[in-house]
């Protein structure tokens, strides 16, 4: 860092490169700082339950380390396989069992941090304190454009005795939502909840699974920790599904489905790819919010792009609200085979989608991050706190050479 | 900044570099640098199936520990 600062030269952290968002694409040249090499396992406190590794571990090494030990992060995302942990921490990642133990952000203890102009520091060594602002959220999220993180403590769990899963398909979208919503407001706490719009579980969850799902949405959950206490989380929750909304019970193996399949929605046979255009319009809003959020989205996107098929559902939930994983996908036939035109085409549909998300209270995002692609929506979002997030990118990096040109953030290049 | 690859600034920063992490550590080849140069994000994935360059790093450097 002190050699690029000297010379004024880009410094764009890597990890695994997984990132959506063009978030570690070197804009500018300069210098990747390809992570990789700070691989290690440095501690794991069985008193604590805590692991501190360096950065550039990839999520999946971490998980088996703490494996070994019979613990968790509870950190699995479908990309645990080809990213590392700095790279979740950089875009406030998350995983499948988001719902009980958090985004990333929920599971860090303290950071150690090297400032754009060289210095290496920690955060305060516990989450939980009244000693001022947190300095470790601030750098969370901030996506290489504060400095790099070097280092992470995160909680870790034990393993639960038990996790069970149980799937219902309700007769449309929003009954599902409602269900889902009466779930999370019983406080049962469910480790992880999703909901498909009709359109997905059609097209997408029943090639995924290889079976053909009746018509409607499909709801699963899960439950763990101790068996019995599961048994019972579940039974209430079965009350919820069946009695007042009347799902239809996929019963247990309707919801293993899911987790044994939980990855592979985002591999090739699943995923989307070029020659598509594809966008995971990712928007998390509170439960007052976010169906109108989806209606609105898919309407600007049906109406303004006939061309561009629209899907839903819904991943992470919270006590609160819960995540949109929308996504617009146009036929590769479709595409103008000009990159320039390429580029305008899809970059209208994030301005008409993300407008109308905000517009009716959504925020963009709750995992992805902003990267490149979405920099210039954050000064919507932030209004006139905008000032208050470039002063503390002009202050730590008075050179402006940590990631320029990301997070709406200025490219000084 | 692109620094051009055959000027003399170009080897002073490469060498500063390797000097802290050490030669094989610092790659400049245009394989390396390729391979960082797109992630998974459509544009630049487009960008490259159509044919044109996307922006590469001048290097990458590859570090084992935090400080030296
Ligand atoms: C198949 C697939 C499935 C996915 N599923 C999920 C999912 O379930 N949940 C989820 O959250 N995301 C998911 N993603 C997105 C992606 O994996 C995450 O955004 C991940 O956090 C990126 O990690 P990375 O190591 O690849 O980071 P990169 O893409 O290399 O970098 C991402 C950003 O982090 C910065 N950065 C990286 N390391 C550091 C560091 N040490 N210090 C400071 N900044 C740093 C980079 O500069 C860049 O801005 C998925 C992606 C794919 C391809």
């Amino acid at each position: 860092m002190k050699i690029a600062n000297q010379y004024k030269i880009p410094v764009v952290p890597w990890g695994g490169g997984s990132g959506s968002q063009g978030g570690a694409l070197p804009i500018y040249n300069g210098i990747v700082l390809d992570m990789k090499r700070m691989n290690k396992i440095i501690k794991i406190d069985k008193e604590a339950l805590t692991v501190t590794a360096q950065t550039g571990i990839i999520t999946k090494h971490l998980e088996w380390g703490c494996n070994k030990e019979g613990l968790s992060t509870m950190h699995l995302p479908a990309s645990i396989a080809c990213s590392t942990i700095g790279g979740f921490l950089a875009h406030r990642g998350t995983g499948v069992l988001s719902t009980k133990y958090g985004k990333i952000e929920d599971m860090v203890m303290s950071l150690e941090v090297v400032t754009p102009t060289g210095e290496i520091i920690r955060t305060l060594p516990v989450p939980r304190h009244a000693s001022g602002p947190d300095l470790t959220m601030m750098f969370l999220g901030s996506e290489g454009t504060l400095g790099v993180i070097t280092e992470v403590t995160l909680k870790i769990h034990p393993q639960p005795e038990a996790r069970k899963f149980r799937a219902y398909i309700f007769k449309d979208f929003h009954t599902a939502m409602q269900a889902g919503q009466t779930l999370m407001r019983s406080r049962l706490g469910p480790c992880a909840m999703r909901l498909y719009d009709e359109t997905e579980t059609k097209t997408h969850v029943s090639k995924v699974f290889g079976i053909d799902l009746d018509k409607g949405a499909y709801l699963v959950f899960g439950f763990d920790g101790r068996e019995k206490i599961v048994d019972l989380q579940m039974q209430y929750a079965r009350e919820i599904m069946e009695k007042q909304f009347h799902g239809k019970d996929l019963g247990s193996k309707g919801g293993e489905w899911w987790w044994e399949n939980k990855y592979k929605f985002f591999y090739p046979g699943y995923m989307f790819h070029v020659p598509q255009a594809f966008g995971t319009l990712d928007t998390v809003a509170d439960f007052s919010h976010i169906e109108n959020v989806y209606w609105a989205m898919k309407k600007v996107v049906n109406k303004e792009f006939p061309d561009a098929r629209f899907i839903g559902h819904f991943s992470h939930w919270y006590d609160w609200g819960c995540m949109l994983y929308a996504r617009f996908i146009f036929p590769g036939d479709k595409v103008p085979p000009n990159a320039e035109e390429a580029a305008a085409l899809y970059n209208a549909v994030w301005d008409k989608a993300i407008r109308a998300a905000i517009r009716e209270g959504g925020v963009i995002n709750e995992h992805h991050g902003v990267g490149l692609k979405l920099g210039r929506y954050v000064k919507d979002l932030y209004g006139t706190a905008m000032p208050i997030l470039e002063g503390i990118k002009a202050k730590l990096d008075p050179n402006g050479i940590m990631n320029p040109g990301k997070m709406g953030l200025p490219g000084c290049w | 900044m692109k620094i051009k690859p055959d000027s003399y600034m170009f080897e002073m920063i490469r060498t500063e570099l390797t000097d802290v992490v050490g030669e094989d550590y610092v790659d400049v080849k245009f394989a390396d640098k390729f391979g960082h140069s797109i992630d998974y994000y459509w544009i630049p994935e487009m960008w490259h199936d159509r044919g044109r360059e996307c922006p590469k790093p001048d290097f990458v450097v590859l570090r084992k520990s935090r400080a030296s």
